[in-house]
């Protein structure tokens, strides 16, 4: 993944969860973050889809759970559409 | 609106922004919804503060009153047939389909009775309830035409999401967010009433292309290649026109080369249909601005649509009551542009001679220099107008337009009350008296612009006049015609509106005398104090007095 694509990511990151914007995410973890609860992970999910219009699957976003895991993620998707 | 962009949004909202609070009704899970709205408001420069219910079942919701002062309901097909709720599964008895439909009568009932809220009806699919593929699909377009009885308005199909629905409660896909809060934001910041006037950009919004470069061979308005969403767009406009909506034009051009397309006659529109062309270099602001003066009609009855951010930004903040709509910059965009459009300017179903000739008859205001209405010479000025008032009986006959005029009128308006037609009909047989009053001057007629409704008791109840006379003095006319009808102190049904402030200047006159909550006219001031004014006008009368 680009590096743009991957900046654009991490501010998703950290607009989804509420990060400061000079936190540094890439080696943010769901186990490691106190406000990636729940709640925060279905906004973040929605929040990378709607930014790279992707669909991510039920399978898919359970086991989404660190930074470097949603880019590859994402890598996967945006290479198979082609697009973003 | 994607998400960094909403995001960055928010942040740069001023903190002194207008607030917006209303509630978001919805079944399910609202997910980041609430954040789209508030980014979606947030680029319109309002602080939106979406509740939430309670409960999240919009059955219980609908138990209670309204608690806020606008109410948003994003509506599910299982909203309305809970037994049709795929996280419910499907039942596994017969569900018997009258049943169902009167349930969902029921919640349409509960939801008409929410006066100041909005409907957005998401049609997602329906489980398979019924054992023949028709009543499946029956029941589909059942429930779409009871959600159109409501007025709703009808999101993409491709907005719900089974999947997030299922996982997490909330039927939105989350491509389609922003979209849905942007219709969402727009509905709530629509005008209550509808607008009067479209004040459309020219080049890539009229025709493809640019006039002054391309030349008027080169631009595309027809039905073919890049010229269709532009012949589409003028097809609406000439609808619109039709039907009453004032169009003019503001081009950043010179004046000859902006008419030229419309002189081909190969285009849909033609000068005839806008009651005014402007091209020039000058801010568009001023622009608008002149042109909702000379038409005496507010700001916030005018919308702009332009191709072009920054004309679009330069008007939004110059004039923020007016609602700037940007042209799509692709078919895709085309069907929710037009819809939008359409719903700022939603009309009655009646269309009146009047609405017909409307573009006509504001043409005439069009040619009055603006300086010439201001200022201390008025009445000079206006005596050189020739104008002609006729004042006619419309207890029998035609009421059509008295009525039209009492219902539209916000600015000179005696107390904003509306009036339907049983209530008229009652009001006049109990002798009641309906009055209406045409002008014409040198430039031709205005129509029928000023209609009063008299009690038997001899109060005023609707005292109406079209905004585009104000400053004629027709009401002094008038008024002093119907002071002198009758001995009996005249009073006057009067009430401060947030729009009726031309009619509030003329009764500040001292002769309207505050009296029990309502205004008594001290006659013979009035008509002494007004003597020049009835002067300006030859006054036919077609009355039948008792």
């Amino acid at each position: 993944m680009n590096d743009e694509r991957t900046e654009r990511l991490a501010a998703v990151f950290r607009a989804a969860l509420g990060l400061g914007p000079r936190c540094d995410v890439h080696s943010l973890t769901q186990s490691s973050t106190e406000k990636w609860d729940s709640l925060a992970h279905v906004m973040l999910v929605s929040a990378i889809e709607n930014e790279f219009s992707v669909t991510i699957g039920v399978s898919e976003s359970l086991a989404l759970n660190s930074f470097t895991g949603a880019q590859r993620l994402l890598q996967s998707k945006l290479a198979g559409a082609g697009a973003q | 609106m994607k998400f960094l962009q909403a995001h960055q949004t928010l942040a740069q909202l001023d903190t002194n922004a207008e607030p917006l609070p209303f509630l978001l009704g919805l079944s399910g899970t609202p997910g980041p919804l609430p954040f789209f709205l508030r980014a979606a408001a947030a680029a319109r420069s309002v602080r939106a503060e979406p509740h939430l219910p309670e409960f999240n079942t919009l059955q219980q919701l609908l138990l209670s009153p309204p608690a806020a002062p606008f109410e948003i309901f994003m509506l599910l097909p299982w909203d309305l047939a809970a037994q049709a709720d795929w996280r419910s599964g499907i039942p596994s008895g017969p569900v018997e389909y009258d049943r169902l439909l009167h349930d969902a009568r029921t919640v349409i009932e509960r939801l008409e009775q929410r006066p100041a809220a909005s409907y957005y009806y998401l049609p997602a699919p329906l489980p398979p309830l019924f054992r023949d593929p028709p009543t499946n699909v029956r029941i589909e377009s059942d429930l779409l035409q009871l959600v159109a009885s409501l007025q709703a308005n009808l999101l993409p199909s491709a907005a719900f999401s089974l999947q997030n629905y299922l996982s997490t409660g909330h039927p939105l896909a989350s491509d389609c967010i922003g979209e849905v809060a942007t219709t969402m934001v727009d509905g709530l910041l629509a005008p209550r009433v509808p607008c009067k006037v479209l004040v459309t950009d020219l080049d890539n919004v009229m025709w493809h292309g640019t006039i002054a470069e391309d030349g008027v061979d080169a631009i595309q308005f027809e039905p073919q290649g890049l010229g269709y969403r532009f012949f589409i767009y003028q097809t609406l406009l000439a609808k619109l026109q039709a039907e009453g909506v004032l169009l003019a034009a503001a081009s950043r051009n010179d004046p000859d080369v902006a008419q030229l397309p419309f002189a081909t006659g190969r285009m849909v529109l033609r000068k005839a249909n806008f009651v005014t062309i402007r091209a020039g270099y000058g801010a568009k602001s001023t622009q608008i601005r002149d042109i909702a003066q000379r038409l005496n009609l507010g700001l916030n009855s005018v919308v702009f649509v332009d191709d072009n951010p920054i004309e679009l930004a330069e008007v939004a903040k110059s004039l923020p009551d007016v609602h700037c709509v940007p042209f799509p910059d692709n078919d895709a965009g085309l069907p929710g542009f037009l819809h939008q459009l359409n719903r700022l300017f939603r009309r009655s179903t009646n269309v009146t001679d009047e609405d017909r000739r409307r573009t006509e008859l504001y043409r005439i205001g069009m040619e009055v220099p603006v300086s010439q209405t201001d200022g201390a010479d008025i009445i000079d000025y206006l005596q050189t107008l020739q104008m002609r008032l006729v004042i006619a009986d419309r207890t029998k006959g035609d009421r059509c337009r008295a009525l039209q005029l009492i219902n539209k009128t916000n600015q000179f308006n005696l107390n904003g009350e509306r009036l339907d037609e049983p209530a008229l009909e009652d009001l006049i047989a109990k002798g009641g008296r309906l009055y209406t009053a045409t002008l014409s001057d040198r430039h031709g007629s205005h129509g029928e612009i000023l209609a009063c409704l008299v009690s038997a008791e001899g109060t005023i109840v609707a005292f109406v006049m079209s905004c585009r006379v104000l400053q004629r003095r027709v009401e002094h006319a008038f008024i002093s015609w119907l002071a002198a009808q009758s001995e009996h102190p005249l009073r006057l049904s009067f009430k401060r509106t947030p729009r009726n402030s031309p009619l509030c200047t003329f009764v500040s006159d001292p002769a309207f005398i505050p009296q029990a909550g309502a205004l008594i006219l001290d006659r013979a001031r009035f008509l002494a104090d007004h003597e020049r004014e009835r002067t300006l006008f030859a006054l036919d009368v077609d009355v039948t007095t008792d």
